[in-house]
């Protein structure tokens, strides 16, 4: 039951950086893996791989960022029970969430302006 | 408000109290566990070795200050550069923090002691002994001298063929183990010994930033050790995971060294700025503006730090797209860190600050290490930074980054905490003069460096030829260099006239702070342990102090007739088990010292003395583990407030579940990298994944070894059931299970040896040969854990209710099994999914 509560106030605590990391792992690894073998001029829809790929996991995790940010708002503690989120936790996860998007924002944006291997 | 324990208690209560608590005197003192013991003689080895590592620095400065000089030859010069930088951050940065962690936090969050006293004792000795092994090097011509980030190919064995490299891999490895111990207590204590009513929100500043401390200690780390493994591995057995001949890269040290590196900056910023978030308010006497923002400020800079790692790459020809991210987060963590500079600076607005000298320290903090941050946004930038890479200019921003953002507030902390630990403060005046000339040396020295890199002299040079515009800078430096060591010359003088630890007759709270920690009253930290209602609980608490003195709150004296702490939940606070403490004992010092022996003979390749004391360290662990997971020795006891508590407790509630599982993230971080490891020499490897001549092993063996490794999982988890129902059903699964495990790890490294893979061969069959090797380490320790556990078993030590040590044996092996899986998979599947043989 604490347990319980820990992972869960902890992971809305953490989601909004957890959810950057993923950003930025996933962008690093598309990036390294396409470039070391060679896959930069391969089209996936019509866009080039590259600002494809970065594109949609900056939007994918942004989506998700801002899920995090809206869920924790809507815990209210009306019932003041100990399975709520306590205020402190909710504004925490809001404000992280959205500094997070500015971390994801940033580290999308590079696709607008590089998009080869070079 | 009626305090838990409103009565008064009895004289002969007050003794026994302090006499279970009191330290073992004369030459057994070395057996003491106490973290008020345990924490400043970790500081103290902390600031003797910044001492020593300032001494070297003053013998380059000495070198360098005229052009042409042969003061100390090249080789010397080397070996200084190296160990200045290697001790600075592995024996001086982060252990200091450690230790104050380890002095601070219980008495800050209302605890009597760290969760796991002898561990904090065993992570000094280890640390205390490593590094003066590691240090003596220097006096035999021994040091490393490959840069304090050891980059092969320069320190593989082809280039350096001597020990010294050696020294750096396996002294470095040892002093890790010591850290890890520390992150792992710190994040069990921090969660679960906080007094009652410290809810999240009342956490003091210091002990969010010891958490996220910790955290990254746990990510960050994994990796480092991982890749002094494979260097040391490399050369010793010619493993090529860095040599390009052979498939391997030496870049890849590069990734692993900086994926520690870079947050390793954090690590020891982060506790520094916890630190100067209690002192600002303090000194301004008002409680700290924007609370919330600050913690958002310490997890972000927690995660984005380990989003900059290849900034310290940027010349390595890596696609420009991948750097931009790391530009990207570099700019970003710049974000956390401005937060909390306007955090202090409204708090400092909104009080009226006594500039003090801890205040004095803060602001100069406040000054350096804001310059120190804008040369790094300059370096975020990638063509800036191939302009000035590798050139003083980098030296100069490192320095008042780390000087600025980690020396200056400590020393701010040492001033201001020296009150609580001495009979006496440190003195007003000599503090005054120590920050004057700390501050203008540390300016005149690394402020010029900026601009002789800039004129493009190069780190690490033994000398330079006059005429380049190089010669007055360089002897500005050095003369600022030395304003600098008089200014903690002046310090080391005041703490040898002022300082007389005591923690019962303390000076006390001068600077009328508001922060728990304040109330110490001896080695017990409190008499009582707070119930705490505010984030400054000794200004919101009339009265407090004299109240947990007079015992009035919580577990008031020793209902078990031995040292105890509470146990709390990790979100609320709340009161859950009386936690047993155990009391001085030589075992950890015993460990230490074998396990050091274990390490200095490997350095110098002695194996069987190695193999001895590798033995003896094992035994000094049985023999301190023995004595642990004691059952419910006593009734309920009543804490207060009519609360009646348990005394032990076990499963996913217990204090060693925890710790066990944050070991566990331990290794799945390590196992983590080993697996970026893989993938990433794969990378550099296009179409030789395995290699020409290489066959993959059939699909049967590892299905088969798999099948075993849930088979002897199955036993471990039936064991756990069938532990209380008496009979000797739970010791003869798990010798069973044991019997499997190994026959698992064994399978999957014949397979590889008989389908003619060899690890020496190239850095396919390293990584895969690596790969087993761990996963065999883990099958070693979890059958010592299981011989253990029965052996417990068969003594009468483990029953249905006795069971915190079965449960973290199943833990480990449930674990070793996982990532067993994990290998199987990776090592065999990868090479197929490509569309290999």
């Amino acid at each position: 039951m604490d347990n319980a509560r820990f992972a869960s106030v902890i992971g809305y605590v953490l989601a909004g950086m957890i959810l950057w990391a993923v950003a930025f792992t996933a962008a690093y690894t598309v990036v390294a893996v396409v470039c070391a073998r060679r896959l930069g001029d391969v089209d996936v829809l019509g866009l080039p791989i590259l600002p494809f790929s970065i594109g949609a996991i900056t939007v994918v995790t942004l989506a998700a960022t801002g899920l995090v940010a809206v869920a924790a708002q809507r815990r209210r503690p009306s019932t003041g029970e100990e399975s709520e989120l306590p205020a402190f936790v909710r504004t925490l996860t809001l404000i992280v969430a959205l500094l997070a998007i500015v971390g994801i924002v940033w580290n999308g944006l590079p696709a607008l302006f590089f998009i080869t291997c070079a | 408000v009626t305090l838990p324990n409103p009565t008064e208690r009895s004289q002969e209560e007050n003794e026994q109290f302090v006499t279970i608590w009191r330290p073992p005197q004369g030459w057994r003192f070395f057996s003491v566990v106490n973290n008020i013991f345990v924490g400043q003689l970790h500081v103290a080895t902390a600031l003797f070795f910044f001492l020593m590592a300032g001494l070297l620095a003053m013998l380059m400065r000495a070198q360098l200050a005229l052009p042409d000089s042969n003061l100390i030859g090249h080789d010397l010069f080397n070996q200084l550069f190296t160990m200045h930088g290697s001790m600075m951050m592995f024996l001086f940065a982060t252990p200091v923090m450690g230790g104050m962690a380890v002095y601070l936090l219980p008495s800050m969050q209302g605890a009597r002691d760290m969760p796991f006293p002898r561990l904090s004792a065993y992570g000094f000795w280890s640390y205390f002994i490593g590094g003066m092994i590691f240090f003596s090097s220097l006096f035999f011509g021994m040091a490393p001298d490959g840069g304090w980030f050891m980059y092969p190919p320069l320190t593989s064995i082809e280039f350096s063929p001597d020990i010294n490299a050696d020294f750096w891999l396996l002294g470095i490895a040892f002093i890790e183990i010591s850290v890890i111990a520390a992150a792992i207590e710190i994040i069990v204590g921090v969660f679960r010994t906080r007094a009652p009513g410290m809810t999240l929100d009342k956490i003091p500043i210091y002990t969010w930033a010891m958490l996220v401390f910790a955290g990254m200690i746990i990510f960050a780390f994994p990796a480092l050790v991982l890749g002094t493994l494979m260097l040391e591995i490399e050369r010793a057995f010619h493993w090529p995971f860095f040599i390009a001949a052979k498939g391997g890269d030496s870049l890849l040290w590069q990734h692993l060294f900086w994926f520690f590196g870079h947050p390793e900056v954090y690590i020891i910023f982060v506790p520094a700025a916890g630190m100067v978030s209690m002192i600002v308010p303090v000194m301004a006497q008002t409680p700290l503006i924007g609370y919330r923002l600050v913690v958002l400020a310490l997890i972000a800079t927690g995660f984005f730090s380990f989003g900059l790692w290849v900034h310290h790459m940027f010349a390595t020809g890596m696609p420009k797209v991948s750097m931009s991210f790391f530009s990207a987060a570099s700019m970003a963590v710049a974000i956390p860190s401005g937060i909390q500079v306007f955090a202090w600076i409204a708090t400092i607005a909104a009080g009226k600050l006594k500039l003090t000298v801890p205040a004095l320290f803060i602001l100069g903090f406040l000054f350096i290490f804001t310059l120190g941050g804008l040369t790094g946004v300059m370096v975020a930038m990638v063509p800036y930074d191939w302009q000035v890479h590798d050139t003083y200019f980098v030296v100069a921003h490192l320095h008042y980054v780390l000087i600025g953002g980690m020396v200056f507030p400590l020393f701010a902390a040492l001033y201001y905490w020296a009150p609580m630990a001495s009979r006496r403060p440190l003195s007003e005046s000599l503090g005054r003069w120590a920050f004057g000339l700390m501050f203008a040396g540390t300016n005149l020295t690394f402020f010029p460096m900026h601009l002789t890199g800039l004129l493009g002299m190069p780190r690490r040079v033994y000398t330079y030829p006059s005429g380049l515009g190089w010669d007055g800078l360089n002897l500005l430096s050095s003369a600022g260099a030395v304003m600098l060591a008089a200014g903690v010359g002046v310090v080391v003088i005041d703490f040898a006239r002022n300082f007389r630890s005591s923690a019962l007759h303390n000076a006390g709270n001068i600077w009328n702070a508001g922060t728990l920690e304040w109330a110490m009253g001896g080695a017990y930290s409190m008499r009582s342990i707070a119930r705490v209602t505010g984030r400054y609980a000794v200004w919101d608490q009339p009265g407090l102090t004299e109240d947990l003195r007079a015992g009035h709150h919580y577990l008031p004296a020793a209902p078990t007739g031995g040292r105890e702490t509470l146990v709390t939940s990790p979100i609320d606070a709340r009161p859950q088990y009386v936690l047993q403490l155990p009391s001085a004992d030589w075992a950890p010092l015993v460990a230490a010292l074998f396990t050091a022996g274990f390490f200095l003979f490997l350095i110098f390749k002695m194996v069987a003395p190695a193999l001895l004391f590798g033995g003896a360290a094992l035994a000094a662990f049985i023999w301190w583990l023995w004595r642990t997971d004691p059952g419910a020795t006593h009734d309920p006891v009543d804490i207060g407030d009519g609360i009646t508590l348990p005394v032990y407790a076990t499963g996913s509630g217990s204090h060693s579940w925890w710790a066990m599982v944050t070991l566990l993230v331990v290794l799945g971080t390590f196992f983590a990298s080993q697996m970026f490891s893989y993938l990433y020499l794969w990378m550099v490897n296009p179409g030789a994944w395995p290699p020409a001549g290489v066959a993959l092993p059939h699909l049967g063996t590892p299905a088969f070894a798999a099948a075993v490794y849930i088979a002897s999982s199955a036993l471990v988890a039936l064991a756990g059931r069938r532990l209380g129902h008496g009979g000797i059903a739970t010791p003869a699964l798990l010798a069973f299970a044991v019997v499997l495990l190994i026959a698992a790890a064994a399978t999957e490294i014949l397979t590889h040896w008989n389908s003619g893979l060899r690890p020496a061969a190239d850095s396919y069959g390293a990584i895969v040969y690596l790969t087993g090797s761990i996963q065999g380490a883990a099958v070693f320790v979890a059958t010592i854990m299981a011989l253990f556990t029965i052996a417990k078993h068969l003594t009468g030590r483990l029953a249905g209710t006795r069971r915190v040590t079965l449960d973290n044996t199943m833990l480990f092996w449930h674990y070793t099994v996982v990532q067993g899986l994990a290998g199987l998979l990776v090592v065999h599947g990868f090479p197929r999914a490509l569309g290999g043989p």
